[in-house]
């Protein structure tokens, strides 16, 4: 056996061996890099493989789709964070050329919503019964069509140890419920279109006025243009896609003003 | 259509078609029409006279369609009608949802067309909602399922809760399996497990007195019993004699036992501290311990050794002998157990394991004869020191690992040709060991994935030694 080894079959060779594996290493650190070609730092070849899964004529194994993505050696938190909403973009962008039809594009993200469930099935359990975890409410407001996205922040506040829970398509009267009774630290809204705003608004000044001190509200979504402008106009606490800065925006107000 | 038809529509056979007879062959063939002048704006909307779904939409006329079309679907048209305006005609037919004062929107698929008006575009259009309507009652039930998942969430938040705070220790065992499904931080304390090496093993191992069939048979046999007696077992890794008190039932057609484990004898608060630190110190080192019997036997393991090796179940290691982890097997154990009956214990040995991939690792084992109660044992604890150099090497006082310095050792020691072609062999190893392992060995696979004939593989597999498993 110890024939079979190449470090192992002369003491010279043995040191020559173990100095070269380092060496070895950042070579195939080096290689690695190379593979990241695309601007997000998401391989293009995975983004392209995904595409052509989630758009696919033919059926979708979301536990098959997973062990595939795993093979390129993905971590889980890369395939939530990154894969699942660069080819949600584009599928957009498809619809948006005219390359896919709209019930294409409905199809894909509802693929990549159970791929994210199966993403995130790992994760389910870490933070339950943690009773001092800070509690996000991700609310979908009716009407609304887009909910992975949402889906996609509920994941990530799970990893970075909030406890979450999911509102889509319920009625303003039942948000406030949820608001008055969980008193949640944080509620982050969901909005896909300009038209969408006025009903956030509506949210958030009914949640303001319920409940004081309020929860941090965020808003969040497939929004262009002037972030400042909407976050004045709706009356939420910030405008972002990032749950980590709404955890960061909670955390510092948390400490400043204490827990409520 | 056919090329007949084509030659018949060009060929002038066709007498012009009277204007009030076009607007309706042009709405029956297409379910929505509109004519958009080079500014935008709509000239004509013409609708399917069969069909009155889309309302009375003569207030369009005479204003910009934009108006009328959704936030997403404006640019789309703009860029679309810009091209037409070059001179361009789309060959692909665009998706424009249209709004109209309503909650409700209407996609259609239109397709540019010119008409001989100047500048103005005639779009055909088909209307889409029939597909919305399906779309919609998918998202509808998706969003069902995703309320579905949520109430699923908090009932599994509800029994994690319940799990880790009753002061019973619990096991769930799979009849058909009989292995564990699921099991409690007390359970698994009893047991002298974690609670995640808990999952998935079988359940008689864990016990040193009965085998997987007779447990089952003795738990399922006192579930029917009317006085439900427990069954007393003897834990294989604490020693302590348990009560197992089982309830049967069904969890989606597949029979589940709950066992409920007691420690037969009276709790012993604080009698032995150092024997609970002992045991939490078994469990939690990241050294790994193994406890052999006198011929090299493993009786246990702790999960730093089962990490070691990548063995997924403790299943997997108790029984075998260390001399199947070691590379140079039989020679390492008669070494170790040579020294250790003779001396009592072995403080160091340098050696290297070797996984089920062939996967080795230079470690440092130290080992002690235990002399306890009715059996002797071996007590062996062994260091990863792959790890160890890395923590060992920076003494200088920079704590990262400098792969510069590296380098600069290497460069010199032997020609360029030399290292260059030792890092290639390094790295063929590596890429090759980590496609066997993604494979799961499945050598047909693996040589695929690296771009080798299987031949290929095969030759490179015996060079590095990596065919050693199979002999």
């Amino acid at each position: 056996m110890a024939q079979d080894d190449p470090f192992g079959t002369t003491q010279a060779q043995k040191g020559a061996g173990d100095s070269l594996e380092p060496l070895a290493s950042q070579v195939i650190s080096v290689l690695c890099e190379r593979q990241t070609n695309s601007p997000s730092g998401a391989r293009q070849i995975v983004v392209d493989y995904l595409l052509r899964a989630a758009t696919s004529r033919n059926s979708f194994d979301a536990v098959l789709v997973m062990e595939e993505l795993r093979g390129y050696r993905l971590t889980i938190d890369a395939i939530i964070d990154l894969y699942i909403p660069q080819v949600a973009a584009r599928m957009g962008e498809q619809w948006q050329t005219s390359d896919i039809d709209f019930a294409s594009v409905t199809v894909g993200a509802l693929r990549l919503q159970a791929l994210l469930g199966e993403a995130s099935s790992a994760l389910a359990h870490s933070s339950a019964g943690a009773h001092d975890a800070p509690l996000a409410l991700v609310v979908v407001a009716e009407g609304e069509q887009h909910f992975l996205g949402a889906s996609v922040v509920a994941a990530q506040l799970r990893r970075l140890g909030c406890d979450v829970s999911l509102s889509i398509a319920e009625p303003p009267k039942q948000i406030t419920n949820r608001v008055l009774y969980d008193q949640p630290d944080m509620v982050l809204m969901s909005c896909a279109q300009v038209a969408g705003l006025e009903t956030v608004a509506r949210n958030v000044k009914k949640i303001r006025t319920s409940i004081d001190p309020a929860p941090v509200i965020a808003l969040g979504g497939a929004l262009r243009g002037d972030f400042d402008g909407i976050r004045k106009k709706t009356g939420v606490d910030l405008v972002t896609n990032s749950a980590k800065d709404v955890v960061g925006f909670y955390t510092k107000r948390h400490k400043a003003l204490g827990r409520r | 259509m056919t090329t007949g038809g084509s030659s018949f529509w060009t060929s002038g056979a066709v007498p012009l078609i009277e204007p009030e007879f076009l607007s309706s062959i042009i709405g029956a063939a297409s379910d929505i029409a509109l004519v958009v002048s080079a500014a935008g704006t709509i000239l004509s909307v013409v609708i399917n006279a069969q069909d009155d779904s889309f309302g009375n939409l003569k207030h369009w006329e005479g204003r910009p369609v934009v108006e009328f079309l959704t936030d997403d679907s404006i640019d789309k048209f703009q860029q679309a009608h810009n091209a037409y305006l070059a001179g361009g005609l789309a060959r692909k037919s665009i998706e424009l949802n249209h709004a109209d004062n309503a909650v409700w929107q209407y996609p259609v698929r239109y397709t540019f067309h010119r008409f001989g008006q100047e500048d103005a575009v005639l779009l055909l259009g088909r209307d889409l909602r029939p597909i919305a309507e399906t779309q919609q009652q998918l998202v509808q039930a998706q969003i069902a399922l995703e309320q579905g998942y949520e109430a699923k969430r908090e009932f599994d938040a509800r029994y994690r809760v319940v799990m880790a705070n009753v002061d019973d220790a619990v096991v769930f065992v799979s009849v058909q399996t009989g292995r564990v499904e699921d099991a409690n931080a007390k359970a698994a304390t009893l047991l002298g497990l974690k609670p995640e090496a808990l999952t998935g093993a079988t359940f008689a191992t864990l016990f040193s007195d009965r085998s997987g069939s007779e447990l089952t048979e003795s738990l399922m046999n006192s579930t029917l019993s009317d006085e439900a007696a427990p069954v007393t077992v003897r834990a294989t890794r604490t020693r302590q004699r348990l009560q197992i008190h089982p309830v049967v039932f069904r969890a989606a057609g597949q029979r589940v036992l709950m066992c409920r484990l007691m420690d037969e004898a009276e709790p012993a608060p604080m009698a032995d501290a150092a024997a609970s630190h002992a045991a939490a110190l078994f469990r939690q080192t990241p050294d790994a311990v193994v406890f052999l019997d006198t011929r090299g036997g493993i009786l246990s393991v702790n999960e730093a050794f089962q990490d070691l090796i990548g063995a997924a179940h403790l299943s997997e290691v108790v029984g075998a002998s260390l001399a199947d982890f070691l590379t140079r097997g039989q020679i390492d154990l008669g070494v170790l157990l040579e020294n250790v009956t003779r001396s009592g214990q072995m403080r160091l040995y340098a050696t290297r394991l070797v996984n089920d991939l062939g996967a080795r690792v230079p470690v440092e084992i130290s080992a002690t004869r235990l002399e306890a109660g009715d059996a002797s044992a071996i007590g062996i604890i062994v260091r990863d020191v792959s790890r160890l150099e890395g923590v060992r090497k920076p003494e200088g006082g920079n704590t990262l690992p400098d792969p510069g310095r590296n380098v600069m050792d290497l460069v010199g020691s032997a020609s360029l040709k030399d290292i260059v072609a030792e890092t290639t062999d390094v790295v063929e190893k590596m890429c090759i060991e980590t496609a066997v392992n993604l494979t799961r060995n499945n050598r047909v696979a693996a040589a695929e994935m690296l771009g080798l004939s299987r031949q290929s593989l095969y030759v490179k597999l015996r060079k590095y030694g990596l065919l050693a498993k199979d002999g």
